[in-house]
């Protein structure tokens, strides 16, 4: 299979290797005084996030239509996202504390996707052929990538509290904290949420309006988006929760931890719930 | 523990030591427990009042409605903590894990079901004693969340708290212009829900192409069943006659495609890769081996109506052997087994799936008349009515099925949308700015 993968399909081995040597050298970071470390690692993700971004380009182009049509493809999809999450975010907080755990988020997504490979590129069916289609993908992707990045903040958060080891990473400067000043996680925390609240809301109420124009009803109370609903509904009541005295820190982070499986049950689970054939949203691939 | 008297010893009476005082319940606490009073009330009562009222998008919004202002006009006459609580971010966040957990048991329960599907999938015996969970998810209106007023009621709840809340920030000012308008968006959003529920029809229209025109829509009346469990309609009249002029059903075109197929261990084959058959390009099998095609030459069709069926020769480097195949015809899907593996090629012929369907329609009134196409994703509006297609048959080319939909809900709705998205993205990365103190 590995030599299949790298004669035709070489641009999913490229991002499969820069996001593996991004997470290998975003781990060393941690450890490590040299500041060109941290450079290479950012350097591999660049790479990574340019062959993943090919690779979708190709399939695009292959398929004829944006390829976030099979568990596969989507799995891709979001390898990139959390990708580009992650640069967005190195550079607004100035560190790269968070990079190892970004990153075991875009390679595991593209080694999952290995396990979901698809044999062949599926046709569109004819709901599927609007042009709603790729924003209300892209934008829910992206904002599963902030609400990924959130979790992965609100994990060290927990973690730092109770492990010195964690704790030492958030005070390391060379390497990883680029800007010497200390990190509020609960901060970093609450603006990724904001971020991927406001992609939800976008995405659920584009996808509404899509519904509306595909099947004539705005909502159906599918399973699907049942639980697109509940996400919202939890990401909006850790928004609301914030401003409630006693409610952060690590009450706040197991909020935004318990979302985010939320996330991954809205993304992943749907099959194995009873109402799960009713719904026109569960994953083919 | 008391001492009773007969066992009470002589001597100096000592002095009554008052009971230490409870402490004062917190504002906090009396909040958690006014929360607590209305969630619960609220379900208690809208579980309650259904066992006498009809079920049924009506009765759903009215007791909604009623409930939601009278509490909001409650909480904004009488200052106090009834309207602390109402506008607080405690109440809405309670209320949003409330309607999240609605929204789940939705996905657990099978929903819309006629009544005798519960008994049949749901009581169930455990060690010969009966429990008909069946029985009692039809009780509790479990088979129809979203109509039950128990949900109506949470749903007046969170009206009532964004309502006080929104009031609470008038008048408006830029810093806090998000949060208005986000919640203002919600308030019209439910709105235009209640307006979709109470007032819009939705029916189907079976058409034929050059049959009859149709001036009606037969209508599902919702949750009702017939005896024998099937859905309960009514036609509904359009105003206007609608003919089917023509319906196309469009097929991607044709593909031919190498597969590269495994044999699992339960002896089913697996599609694991499959190849543009273009000549010349050598391609990596999953198994490791090699192949390109040859030649591939185009088929004739065989008849009138019939496909072409072409043939290739594929040629295949596999465990230290090359190998050239005879012609292989698509229509064959013969198959070509690797040498060294549980796996074979084969030239195949993929299923020609359905792109898309469309149907040209002619409506006629009062002697003029409009023609318009119907396909997914492009619906087609007249006379206040939307037609959306729904259905075709394989069988029966000449027919297509349209949903007809009259709703003034959904401008609000969309409206509700528009103002969410954009007081959201303004609270989130505008106000702040806004919020940032001057520099010195």
């Amino acid at each position: 299979m590995l030599s299949y993968i790298l004669a035709e399909h070489p641009f999913f081995a490229a991002t499969s290797a820069f996001y593996a040597a991004a997470l290998a050298l975003y781990a060393q970071a941690w450890r490590s005084t040299k500041e060109w470390v941290g450079r290479a690692a950012t350097a591999a993700l660049c790479i990574g996030l340019a062959a993943n971004l090919a690779l979708i380009a190709g399939r695009w182009v292959a398929a004829g239509r944006a390829p976030f049509k099979s568990l596969f493809e989507s799995l891709v999809l979001l390898a990139f996202t959390v990708g580009v999450i992650y640069l967005f975010m190195e550079r607004t907080y100035r560190t790269r504390v968070f990079g190892a755990v970004a990153m075991l988020g875009s390679f595991g997504a593209i080694a999952f996707a290995l396990t979901k490979w698809d044999a062949e590129i599926v046709k569109l069916p004819p709901a599927l052929q609007s042009g709603w289609f790729m924003p209300h993908v892209a934008v829910y992707f992206f904002g599963y990538g902030a609400l990924f990045f959130a979790t992965a903040v609100a994990v060290l958060q927990l973690l730092a509290g109770r492990f010195e080891f964690f704790r030492s990473l958030l005070r390391l400067k060379a390497g990883t904290v680029l800007s010497g000043e200390p990190l509020d996680l609960e901060s970093v925390t609450y603006g990724a949420v904001k971020f991927g609240f406001a992609l939800l809301t976008v995405g659920l109420l584009i996808g509404s309006v899509w519904a509306k124009s595909a099947w004539g009803d705005y909502w159906v109370w599918d399973p699907k988006e049942n639980w697109s609903l509940v996400t919202w509904l939890i990401y909006g009541a850790y928004l609301h929760l914030r401003r409630v005295k006693g409610w952060r820190g690590d009450r706040a982070a197991w909020i935004a931890i318990a979302g985010f499986a939320v996330v991954m049950f809205t993304y992943l689970g749907m099959e194995m719930l009873p109402t799960a054939q009713e719904s026109a949203h569960v994953y083919s691939g | 523990m008391n001492s009773s008297p007969s066992t009470a010893t002589a001597g100096p009476v000592a002095p009554i030591e008052p009971l230490p005082s409870l402490p004062r319940p917190t504002a906090a606490t009396r909040e958690v427990r006014l929360i607590a009073l209305l969630v619960a009330g609220v379900i208690a009562v809208g579980s309650s009042l259904q066992l006498f009222v009809a079920p049924g998008p009506v009765a759903l919004v009215a007791a909604g409605a009623i409930a939601g202002v009278a509490l909001a006009v409650l909480a904004l006459a009488l200052p106090g903590r009834l309207r602390v609580t109402l506008g607080g971010f405690r109440f809405v966040a309670v209320l949003l894990t409330a309607l999240a957990m609605a929204a789940i048991l939705g996905t657990l329960v099978l929903q819309g079901k006629p009544p005798g599907l519960y008994a049949a999938k749901y009581n169930v015996q455990v060690g010969g004693v009966p429990l008909p969970i069946g029985d009692a998810i039809l009780a509790l209106r479990l088979d129809d969340i979203f109509h039950s007023l128990w949900f109506g009621g949470l749903l007046a709840l969170l009206g009532a708290g964004v309502a006080v809340s929104t009031v609470q920030r008038w008048p408006v000012r830029l810093r806090s212009a998000g949060f208005f308008t986000c919640h203002v968006g919600l308030l019209t959003t439910l709105a235009g829900t209640a307006l979709s529920a109470t007032l819009s029809v939705k029916g189907q229209v079976d058409l034929h192409a050059g049959g009859r025109s149709v001036d009606r829509a037969e209508a599902l009346v919702p949750g009702l069943f017939d005896t024998e469990g099937r859905p309960v309609s009514v036609q509904v009249p359009l105003g206007f006659d609608l003919r089917l002029d023509r319906f196309d059903l469009v097929h991607y075109g044709s593909e031919y495609r190498v597969g590269y197929y495994e044999l699992a261990e339960d002896g089913r084959e697996r599609l694991r890769a499959s190849f543009d058959p273009e000549p010349g390009v050598r391609h990596r099998l999953p198994g490791g081996a090699v192949f390109r095609t040859a030649t591939i030459t185009p088929g004739a069709a065989g008849g009138a109506g019939a496909k072409p069926d072409p043939t290739a020769v594929l040629q295949i480097d596999a465990d230290g052997k090359s190998f050239e195949t005879p012609p292989l015809a698509a229509s064959a899907a013969k198959v070509v087994p690797i040498p060294g593996g549980k796996a074979f090629l084969t030239f195949e012929r993929r299923e020609e799936d359905v792109k898309s369907f469309r149907s040209a329609v002619t409506v006629t009134q009062g002697g003029s008349s409009r023609t318009g196409v119907v396909s997914v994703n492009e619906p087609f509006t007249y006379g206040g009515w939307t037609f959306y297609q729904s259905n075709y048959r394989q069988e029966d080319p000449t027919y297509s099925g349209l949903q007809a939909v009259r709703d003034p809900g959904v401008p609000w709705v969309f409206l509700g949308f528009a103002l969410i998205s954009a007081g959201v993205i303004y609270m989130f990365y505008v106000e702040n700015r806004l919020k940032r103190p001057r520099a010195a």
